[in-house]
């Protein structure tokens, strides 16, 4: 893998490159006109990404590209999320578990029935759907609160019942699948080809997600949050809304499941406790709830911070130092940050762009 | 003997400034309104006495600086505020809500409490009838009645009271209006009522000060205030202009 | 029959831990409009303190009484120093904020005291008792009748003192409140210390049946949202109530259902809420109060 030669590395993201890029050029003009400026910076934020995967092994090692996939498929969870906390103003107490469910179904589909992994990352999805769909019935009738407190069952259901049905899951061990391996000819690792597929899935379901929020979908959810009221005097059906928006929040937490798994190889119910969904908020929260780089910033934020200060303390109480600085991070984010990070991004990006539209002119001129 | 002077108080809501240097004064045992259209800042002055919303300036309060004060502590000088929407307690009991006002006097005129009930109960008759109902259930006009009982129940010596004809049957509202002067009299209490009614506020107070966009734009008498033609022009005539319902 | 009403009984008796910490979530919620997760953990922290102090040759009620003390002043720090800054903020937000206090506070439970669980003598012995032909062990009884009276006590106060009133009427309408000379800050301090106290009473008197450690409260938290949830966030009758059932239901369930053992008996609490809230979507106890736009 090291020592690749140049040609066989740039093929491949042109070849491979191919759908993100696709989605992109359909993303980005029309994003800051309608407002949805964020998808142009999360798509430039792709791009930077898959520079990265092109690097050689010495600079970004295995390690980290696995860590980079764990990000990115909770990036991918908490973009689905942003959905319910985000838009239709209702949360989900159980993403973490739809997260395990999606994660299982692949490693079930993939290491008992030989099923080759795209078709059973697919399949996650559907079966995510349709749980959703079952669970966001009772929206039908229960407020945003009630909704999240339903979604707690399957949080907390979800391990146990995974031990229970070891005829199906393999109890307390879990399923283990084989490594996913590069197509034949490429030269890359399997967290350096997986880290690929992931960003092309991120890329796709965000421009999913953001085309389907700027339509009709997108307006009648902020009627519906901001007062249900208005909406039912606007003969939006909320109701109905809330439901599909579900379904499909639930269908990309399992997606993201599926991909997780296919890093990880190994699911087991305690992969997916209460906890999981806890953070996967949290991490919601942190980016900021309305916002797809947010989904990005605050899956990094979740994976690297409870880890980041493993290496200044004495091993035995490692765990629990990480979760008290991880406690603190989160306190201060929301103190200072309490519509999430991305607002951040937002303020510096609008810094460099009046800067640039004052130096540029010259530039360009002289170019 | 002034009890509560304003010098240049600026207050803002998140950047848009309500008041542009309100100077105005209200002496002891005195009623005085304030007049204006919908956003000349009426409440606003009230909300700047009271400390509920962030002012600049001087607030002075019988010889004592209470500019940016907390609510609490401006209430425990003796200041009653029936707020814009009356703040009742909703779920608690009509009668626990006067208990919160009798609650609010403190350590002062504890032995006067009974007499004072009895006085707001002859007063508004219908609070004590409706005494164990929860004060959500109230009507609009028993709400306003329960909001001012509750207020002077905790023998303020400066009543700020906000538009207390709103959303009500003119019979109602003078009825209310009359019954706050008697009390003002009874009791000696400084009254700060805000109203858009000009005419039915001017029946009733001893001096006024209309306002326009933040600002005291004129002052006087009532009877002053009634004879003045501008004034009349501008805000005695809103009772034919069609008024909120 | 003897049996079910065993079962009934002692399904009421976990029910007492839910009904507590459901109480004291219920407070908090009310106050600061925060659903606590913290709850839990901070009622595992005052057993802590109780077992702390009784292995240091501490009488057993003087060390309840002093752990209690300490939840009190304990909780009403928190929402003086974690909870005061996000004041009024969205649910989410505050939720964030009590998911970062359970994540924290309990790292430091386990960094305090170790992850090993430790045993707490019941200060009700060993004895057992004949209640109408079932048996309960005498800190069982003890136990429930202990959290009983709390619950009482804590009704009380909030029916018949001034103090009540108070913290009533912030936790409503803290505007209108202030205009009131109520300190509405205070208030809810006190209301957090209040809802700590009360969710350590079930941490300290249960803590010898559930054992202590930093992770004894972790699925009576979750039962205690779950009754919270089922008796209407806004009614602490109601909180109450829906632990006690809870806490029988589940225990009926992992006896008679075929299939569902204890690791998942909570599949009928959940059912139970799920019923309930479709045909009452307020909860059993709230107000069908139109939505505030």
């Amino acid at each position: 893998m090291t020592g690749a030669p140049t040609r066989t590395v740039v093929e491949p993201p042109a070849e491979k490159g191919n759908e993100p890029t696709v989605s992109m050029s359909h993303a980005l003009p029309p994003a800051p006109r309608v407002g949805l400026r964020t998808l142009s910076w999360g798509a430039a934020l792709v791009v930077v990404l898959l520079l990265a995967a092109l690097a050689p092994a010495n600079v970004i090692s295995d390690f980290q590209f696995f860590q980079l996939n764990r990000v990115i498929t909770f990036a991918i969870a908490i973009g689905g999320l942003n959905l319910l906390l985000g838009w239709a103003g209702t949360i989900s107490a159980g993403h973490g578990a739809l997260f395990g469910i999606g994660a299982y179904t692949t490693a079930i589909l993939v290491a008992d029935h030989g099923v080759p992994w795209p078709i059973a990352a697919l399949a996650s999805l559907v079966v995510g759907l349709v749980v959703g769909a079952l669970l966001g019935l009772p929206a039908l009738r229960l407020g945003g609160m009630n909704l999240g407190l339903i979604t707690l069952a399957i949080a907390m259901l979800l391990p146990p019942l995974l031990t229970r049905l070891d005829w199906l899951t393999g109890g307390p061990f879990g399923k283990t699948t084989p490594r996913v391996e590069a197509p034949e000819g490429l030269p890359f690792s399997s967290p350096q080809w997986l880290f690929l597929v992931n960003l092309v899935v991120l890329a796709v379901v965000f421009w999913l997600l953001a085309n389907m929020l700027r339509g009709r979908m997108g307006r009648a959810l902020d009627a519906a949050a901001s007062s249900r009221v208005m909406a039912a005097a606007h003969a939006i059906p909320t109701n109905r809304i809330t439901v599909a928006v579900f379904a499909v929040s639930a269908a990309v937490a399992a997606l993201a499941g599926a991909l997780f798994h296919l890093s990880t190889r190994t699911s087991t119910p305690d992969s997916f406790t209460f906890l999981l969904s806890i953070s996967l908020i949290a991490g919601a929260v942190v980016g900021g709830s309305r916002s797809f780089v947010g989904a990005i910033i605050g899956a990094a934020f979740v994976v690297f911070v409870p880890e980041s200060l493993g290496e200044f303390v004495e091993p035995a109480a490692a765990g629990q130092w990480q979760q008290v600085v991880y406690a603190a991070a989160l306190l201060l984010v929301i103190y200072f940050f309490p519509r999430g990070l991305a607002g951040l991004v937002r303020q510096a990006r609008n810094r460099l762009v009046r800067r640039r539209s004052i130096h540029a002119r010259p530039q360009e001129a002289q170019s | 003997m002034t009890l509560l002077e304003m010098r240049g108080v600026r207050a803002s809501y998140d950047g848009v400034q309500a008041l542009h240097g309100m100077d105005l004064g209200v002496a002891e045992g005195e009623m005085v309104a304030l007049l204006g259209a919908n956003g000349a800042g009426k409440t606003t002055t009230l909300r700047a006495i009271s400390g509920t919303v962030a002012v600049e300036g001087a607030v002075v309060l019988d010889g004592r600086d209470i500019t940016g004060w907390p609510a609490h502590r401006v209430a425990r000088l003796a200041v009653g505020h029936v707020p814009e929407g009356r703040g009742t307690f909703v779920d608690l009991t009509v009668e626990e809500n006067l208990t919160l006002g009798v609650l609010a006097r403190g350590s002062r005129m504890r032995g006067q409490v009974k007499e004072d009930l009895a006085a707001v109960h002859d007063l508004f008759p219908i609070l004590r009838e409706f005494s164990g109902r929860q004060a959500g259930a109230l009507s609009g006009g028993q709400q306003q009645m329960l909001a001012i009982a509750r207020a002077i129940l905790g023998r303020p010596r400066l009543l700020l009271v906000d538009e207390p004809s709103l959303g009500l049957a003119p019979m109602v509202t003078t009825e209310i209006l009359r019954s706050l002067r008697v009390l003002q009299a009874e009791w000696q209490l400084a009254v700060l009522l805000a109203e858009q009614n000009a005419r039915r506020a001017l029946a009733v107070v001893d001096r006024a000060y209309v306002l326009e966009s933040g600002r005291v734009v004129a002052a006087g008498s009532a009877a002053e205030l009634r004879e003045n033609t501008a004034v009349q022009d501008a805000y005695l005539g809103a009772e034919q202009t069609g008024r909120p319902a | 029959m003897t049996e079910l009403w065993q079962q009934i009984l002692s399904g009421l008796g976990s029910g007492f831990i839910y009904a507590s910490l459901a109480l004291a979530i219920c407070l908090v919620f009310q106050g600061t409009g925060a659903v606590n997760f913290a709850q839990g953990v901070m009622a595992t922290a005052s057993a802590y303190v109780a077992w702390t102090l009784v292995t240091r040759g501490m009488p057993f009620w003087l060390a309840f009484v002093l752990a209690l003390v300490a939840s009190f002043i304990v909780g009403a720090l928190i929402e003086r120093v974690f909870i005061r800054p996000v004041e009024g903020s969205s649910p989410l937000v505050m939720l964030t904020v009590t998911v970062a206090l359970l994540i924290g506070l309990q790292a430091v439970v386990a960094l305090i005291w170790g992850d090993d669980p430790q045993q707490l003598e019941s200060p009700f012995g060993g004895g057992s008792v004949e209640v109408l032909g079932a048996r309960l062990t005498a800190q069982q009884l003890g136990a429930a009748a202990v959290v009983l009276v709390t619950l009482l006590l804590a009704g009380a106060f909030f029916r018949f003192t001034t103090l009540g009133l108070r913290m009533r009427a912030a936790a409503q309408n803290p505007a209108s409140a202030r205009l009131l000379s109520i300190d509405v800050g205070r208030m809810l301090a006190l209301g957090w210390g209040l809802a700590a106290t009360v969710g350590a009473v079930a941490g300290v008197i249960f803590a010898p049946t559930l054992g202590v450690s930093p992770a004894m409260m972790d699925s009576s938290l979750l039962l205690a949202l779950a009754a919270a949830t089922l008796g209407g966030f806004e009614s602490r009758v109601g909180a109450v109530v829906g632990g006690l059932v809870l806490g029988v239901a589940a225990n009926l369930a992992s006896r008679y259902v075929p299939g569902i053992g204890s690791d998942l008996q909570l599949v009928v609490p959940f059912a139970v809420i799920f019923l309930v809230l479709l045909l009452r979507p307020q909860g059993l106890f709230g107000r069908a109060s139109s939505v505030r736009a």
